[in-house]
């Protein structure tokens, strides 16, 4: 019995020890390292399999997401209909405004904004905790992708590629709580590191006490760092605190992005170049 | 087959079920862990030695695929598998509810070591929401799983 209680005791401090080996090993190695090439083998091997379960299992999920939200169809039908109405007469407005635009452009001499590369990629994974917001696509290496590109919706910005295997990357949302994003305020041109927090939400730091900052000012990628580029918008601000003893306003940030409905994304392929910049990167 | 291979290949299958179909049927973000049920299961019938095993190699699987911090669901699991292994046998009765209350109790260890870790890691954790939004959610959710996943552990794994 005492034998049976020491072999145990020892089994658990030797799998203990290796677990904080491996731990420590991941952190401080490079991308090359052991324990990052197994990962990048293992998330090859299992990606196949993630996507064709991931294909079998859509249409139930689709048939049941549908049911449980047909008594909210109608009424969201006919609120639909009152925002075509309105699109329908902002659309006007900003096709006057859009001319405008292009015809001060020309003037002044502005360079019409770059267009992105980007590559359409499938959610064939997510992350199985709340603790860590990463997703896995069905894009990897052999397609073009590379650590550090930015992901993008049509709402805005998603996240960055953290690991890439052949047929599959892992991206952290910027939603994470290690995500680190360097933004803009739109309106007041402030910038600040917009950092995820467990749980989903968004705080924008750094932005100064005498900031003029308000609800609802959009939220851009400022750019700096290289990771992401400027001009991509993040969301809009949705709290702000202030703190007697701060030196900066507490700013909460809503993405425009439902990430937890997300099926499908966009990489970019031809992010700027990647420099060194601590704040960013995540 | 050798028993230590079998468990293994339940292991396995655990892993692929938890890679593949717990993140569509997740509830409000909060996924079930199949491999924890596996591990808990195990270290039920064979004890701590073998429950601190399956919990290291079913944390492991886990990290590699879909964590970006590789060693921390197995030091989690190793803990969670000893710990259950220890009221070997103990747990088996005719009631489900026995089991699903111990799984209850161990999900939330599982996450209560997981958020001291990161925690030491230099992650920031307001305890409060995370253990209202994912550790006590995440531990009814694998409660509640627990009689569809222990019948099945428990006949493959008792000769």
């Amino acid at each position: 019995m005492y034998l049976r209680w020491r072999r145990d005791r020892i089994i658990l401090a030797a799998l203990i020890m290796v677990s904080i080996a491996i731990l420590t090993l991941h952190f401080r190695e490079s991308e090359e390292g052991l324990v990052h090439r197994v990962q990048r083998i293992t998330v090859g091997l299992i990606a196949p399999l993630q996507a064709g379960v991931s294909r079998m299992v859509d249409p139930f999920r689709h048939g049941i997401h549908f049911l449980a939200e047909i008594r909210d169809l109608k009424r969201e039908n006919e609120r639909l209909k009152r925002e075509v109405a309105e699109l329908k007469r902002d659309l006007i407005s900003l096709k006057v405004v859009a001319k405008e635009n292009q015809r001060l452009r020309r003037l002044i001499g502005f360079k019409e904004k770059t267009t992105f590369e980007v590559l359409p990629a499938r959610i064939i994974g997510k992350s199985p905790t709340g603790w860590q917001a990463i997703i896995i696509l069905d894009k990897g290496s052999a397609d073009g992708v590379r650590k550090y590109m930015p992901v993008v919706v049509d709402e805005g910005l998603v996240g960055q590629v953290v690991g890439v295997s052949s047929h599959a990357a892992q991206i952290q949302l910027i939603t994470d709580s290690k995500s680190g994003v360097s933004c803009q305020i739109l309106s007041t041109g402030e910038r600040g590191i917009l950092q995820g927090e467990t749980g989903g939400e968004l705080k924008l730091n750094f932005i100064p006490k005498d900031s003029k900052v308000r609800k609802a000012d959009a939220v851009i990628t400022s750019g700096l760092g290289g990771v992401f580029p400027p001009g991509i918008f993040v969301g809009t601000v949705s709290e702000i605190k202030v703190n007697p003893y701060g030196l900066y306003k507490e700013v909460k940030v809503k993405s425009s992005v439902d990430f937890s409905k997300l099926e499908e994304v966009l990489i970019i392929t031809n992010p700027p170049p990647k420099t060194s910049f601590p704040a960013e990167g995540g | 087959m050798p028993s230590y291979l079998l468990g293994f290949l339940v292991l396995l299958a655990a892993f692929i079920l938890q890679t593949t179909i717990a993140p569509h049927i997740d509830i409000r973000g909060v996924q079930p862990d199949f491999i924890l049920i596996v591990v808990v299961t195990y270290a039920f019938i064979e004890g701590p030695a073998i429950g601190s095993v399956a919990g290291f190699f079913g944390g492991l699987l886990h990290d590699l695929v879909l964590t970006q911090i590789v060693g921390i669901h197995a030091l989690c699991k190793t803990i969670v598998g000893y710990v259950a292994g220890l009221v070997e046998r103990t747990i088996f009765a005719e009631s489900i509810f026995l089991p699903m209350a111990a799984i209850f109790l161990a999900s939330l260890l599982n996450q209560l070591i997981y958020a001291a870790v990161i925690f030491l890691l230099g992650y920031e954790v307001p305890f409060l929401m995370v253990l209202m939004t994912i550790i006590i959610p995440s531990a009814f959710y694998n409660s509640l799983l627990t009689p569809l996943v222990y019948p099945v552990v428990c006949k493959l794994a008792t000769p």
